[in-house]
């Protein structure tokens, strides 16, 4: 039995032998399709989770009324717009009460070359954990800002984008998005890099929220009108404002309250509480797009294996002679359409391992872009089924689509075909 | 027990206007272990089908074929097979060595689906074929003579117990010709096959004790209403 599988491996290899650009190119169409779908499932599954697994470290968050998905995305991811402003009264009404263990106001409107200007206080770094019990840290010879100084926390990925590092100054800009003509007039120097988080946090310039209030140029309305701070003078709590408030709860029911008495009763502002289920639901919201991608990626598989069957099926007539000879010399039926159908599992078989390499290369090409956009990191190594079970799949489907061309093997006269054609 | 034996053999083929043309009509022929004979017939006596019938890889429309006493037409198809893989070698006009395999493969491929099947013994036979130097070569890159030795070589790899050669040397001019059938005769002979060759050169015939002209056996063995056909 072991040789004549043995034997079949050596038939098999030599036919691909013979026919290798053609058995190439099939393996190609074969190596991109399992790419594909590895990539489409691993990549979709990687940044769900990324976003809804709890990686945030906070279990709600305050803001002005309106999406909370938009809360959500601009104060947790840093992406998206301000939705609008609180007042600082309301920060601090919610900082005091009992059910809130952690309130960390962020107040945003700038810029680096791209990457947020977030300011927040010292608790951020302090108390925050933005995985379970890991915390900020600075990188050797750095500190975390002193929240009266004109002083920067950069994340590891603006560090190694913007080139900032320890000591660096930098000008922030105006603005959501990088406009050099916006530049402001205040320096902040660098004292800190973040250690990389592979959280949204790396893309995030921290500086004291107090900076942000005092940034030329801007405007506070926490009173209903318009306050610009003058230096020297302490800023009015009434006047200040945040863009949002970050909430850790000292159990859920501290969520059930706040969702109770902020989403229902209040008009000033929203809770997007839980975090999870508000990106849970978004991700539900445009889950069609995954569906899609994974039909393409359906297709492109199975317009693979329809090229096994094609490559394979249009060889079968140069081939006839060779079964002739093969039978002539003993080989059976079930031995010849054994060696086609071995064929096209095998051209199958090498379009997967390549598949691997294809997934490689989209899956770190993607995964670059999302972590530019989001800071989120993603695993090429981590396992998903869809690792094991596509190749799998493709391998069968590829055997599979040898079954036609394997049973015109089957089927060829011996006689007949024995005499060389003209 | 003769070694081929067959009796009442019967074959025709079907016209595509839906008549039948006899092709094979032998009332009785027989040869004996390691015997060596020619058959001898003109261009579309049925040589081939014989030789073809012999190996089973045709089947009869009637009669025995019995070699060693087994009737290899009451056969299956696939224990045809392997009785041709156990029990037969076949040399083919055109040789029909398979183009991606060298000379060394090409001749294991004579014993892959028989019982036993040794590299070394496939060296061997290609070795006392004066073929040492040219076992990776493939076919392509081999002379027609070393084509020819190569294919007496795959039909000897599995030990068989009768050889058949289809026109053998019908590729080759008269002196190697006759060189050759001398090879495949001897060699058959040292390693105690039979043979059984069919040719139309008379070069060739005039090289065996016994020479059957297959119009001849079918004309003589027919019966008359046959053979009026």
């Amino acid at each position: 039995m072991l040789r004549r599988i043995w034997n079949a491996i050596l038939l098999v290899r030599r036919s691909l032998q013979q026919h290798a650009l053609s058995t190439s190119i099939t393996a190609l169409s074969i190596a991109l399709g399992t790419g594909l779908v590895l990539s489409v499932f691993s990549i979709n599954d990687q940044t769900l989770r990324a976003f809804t697994g709890g990686s945030a470290g906070f279990d709600a968050v305050l803001g002005a009324r309106g999406s909370p998905l938009q809360l959500v995305l601009n104060s947790v991811y840093h992406l998206e717009t301000s939705p609008g402003n609180i007042p600082w009264k309301l920060y601090q009404q919610v900082q005091k009460d009992r059910r809130v263990k952690l309130a960390i106001p962020y107040a945003v409107g700038d810029n680096y070359r791209g990457f947020r200007v977030v300011g927040t206080n010292e608790k951020l770094f302090q108390k925050f954990e933005y995985r379970k019990e890991q915390r900020f840290q600075v990188e050797k010879g750095g500190r975390f800002f002193d929240p009266t100084l004109r002083e920067a926390v950069v994340g590891s990925l603006v560090a190694q984008k913007t080139g900032l590092q320890l000591g660096s100054r930098f000008q922030p800009y105006h603005g959501l998005d990088f406009i050099e003509s916006e530049q402001h007039e205040e320096e902040y120097v660098v004292v800190g890099i973040l250690s990389p988080t592979n959280s949204p946090s790396d893309r995030v310039v921290w500086i004291p929220i107090e900076g942000v209030f005092r940034m030329s140029g801007h405007v506070l309305r926490g009173s209903g009108s318009n306050y610009q701070a003058r230096p020297g003078t302490e800023i009015p709590d009434e006047e200040k404002e945040v863009s949002a408030v970050l909430l850790q709860f000292h159990s859920p029911a501290g969520g059930v309250f706040f969702d109770h008495t902020i989403n229902r009763q209040g008009k000033v502002a929203t809770l997007a509480w839980p975090v999870d289920r508000v990106l849970m639901e978004f991700f539900s919201k445009i889950g069609w797009i995954h569906q899609i991608m994974q039909m393409m990626a359906y297709l492109v598989m199975v317009v693979a294996s329809a090229s096994v069957l094609a490559s394979l099926y249009n060889t079968m007539n140069e081939r006839r002679r060779e079964f002739a000879i093969l039978r002539a010399l003993g080989a059976r039926r079930a031995t010849v359409f054994g060696i086609i159908v071995l064929e096209a599992g095998t051209i199958a078989f090498i379009g997967s391992l390549l598949g691997f390499v294809v997934y490689g290369v989209i899956f770190t090409v993607s995964a670059e872009v999302i972590r530019n956009q989001t800071g989120m990191v993603l695993d090429l190594f981590a396992f998903h089924p869809v690792l094991v079970l596509a190749p799998l799949c493709m391998i069968l489907l590829g055997a599979l689509s040898g079954l036609l061309p394997a049973f015109k093997a089957y089927s060829t006269d011996v006689a007949s075909n024995l005499i060389p054609s003209a | 027990m003769k070694l081929l034996s067959l009796h009442d053999l019967k074959k025709a083929y079907s016209s595509p206007d839906g008549s039948t043309t006899p092709i094979i009509n032998i009332q009785h022929f027989e040869m004996d272990r390691a015997e060596q004979i020619a058959l001898s017939g003109t261009s579309g006596s049925g040589k081939t089908t014989l030789l073809n019938l012999i190996a089973g890889i045709q089947r009869p429309d009637h009669g025995q074929i019995r070699i060693e006493g087994t009737d290899i037409a009451s056969l299956s198809e696939s224990a045809r097979d392997r009785f041709r893989a156990k029990n037969l070698g076949y040399v083919f006009q055109s040789f029909n060595l398979l183009q991606g395999f060298t000379a060394l493969e090409n001749v294991v491929l004579g014993m892959m689906f028989g019982p036993d099947e040794n590299t070394s013994q496939a060296q061997d036979l290609l070795c006392n074929l004066g073929l040492s130097d040219r076992l990776h070569y493939r076919p392509s890159q081999l002379s027609i003579g070393q084509q020819q030795r190569v294919a007496l070589a795959r039909a000897l790899a599995g030990s068989p117990r009768l050889v058949l050669a289809d026109e053998p040397t019908g590729n080759l001019d008269s002196r190697r010709a006759g060189e050759s059938i001398d090879l495949i005769r001897s060699t058959c002979q040292e390693r105690g096959a039979a043979l059984l060759v069919v040719s139309h050169s008379p070069d060739i015939l005039d090289r065996f004790d016994r020479v059957s002209d297959l119009t001849e056996l079918n004309r003589t063995e027919s019966s008359p209403e046959n053979s009026a056909c």
